[in-house]
């Protein structure tokens, strides 16, 4: 796994349009840091496993290799990435957080600078509102 | 069954962060590990790594395996 963050995030955000398989898959490498081969003989295990329990879905001779699991992940990064092309969900988000985080900044500024000069209270409060109403967009952009 | 040193994902949807932990390769769906030995945090600007060389080193003596991923953050630590 690389330790760039970005597929974690991508799998936050779009996980919900990758088939399970795939995104247990994605989740063992990005967030648990299982081998490519971890991860298949962990999923053999399991197949055995559902075999010996009389599963009827189980097929008799289904085993995934290493490269069968590295194409899985392949092909689930790349459906993330395509979303995020579409939407850029998580491009837009972080862009938002940023001007959010730029107004706080001003807000406090103003809010500062007004109480120095004893500017009217009017303009302290107003500018404390703006504060605490971009405080609560940062709880919906995290 | 290998005993390795990896990264187990904490931390809430959108902002990942990481325990450094020792477990094995099963699939860790009850969240279960033998030790924690540090954190990393790759979503600040650098990126913040602590880790316990002492700990580290012991395990490694003893056989434990650091992932890909944890050898790189060992190195740039300076503790591998």
């Amino acid at each position: 796994m690389a330790v760039n963050p970005e597929f974690t995030v991508l799998l936050d955000v779009y996980g919900d349009i990758l088939t399970e398989k795939e995104r247990d898959m994605l989740d063992y490498y990005y967030n648990d840091d299982l081998s490519l081969r971890e991860i298949s003989d962990n999923e053999n295990v399991a197949r055995r496993e559902r075999r010996a329990s009389g599963d009827e879905n189980a097929r008799e001779h289904d085993t995934i290799t290493r490269q069968g699991v590295r194409d899985t992940i392949k092909r689930a990064e790349a459906k993330l990435l395509a979303m995020e092309e579409k939407l850029g969900l998580v491009r837009k988000n972080r862009e938002m957080a940023e001007i959010v985080a730029e107004i706080r900044k001003n807000a406090e500024k103003v809010a500062v600078r007004a109480y120095q000069i004893r500017a009217p209270k009017e303009i302290i409060t107003t500018a404390s509102d703006i504060d605490t109403l971009a405080e609560k967009l940062e709880e919906y952009l995290k | 069954m290998a005993v390795k040193i990896r990264l187990r994902r904490i931390g809430s949807k959108g902002n990942p962060f990481y325990r450094v932990v020792v477990a094995d390769s099963r699939y860790p769906r009850d969240g279960r590990f033998i030790e924690e030995i540090g954190t990393y945090n790759p979503m600040v600007e650098p990126s913040e790594v602590k880790i316990d060389a002492e700990k580290v080193k012991t395990w490694i003596a003893n056989g434990a395996q650091p992932t890909d991923t944890v050898k790189t953050l060992l190195k740039k630590e300076g503790i591998l």
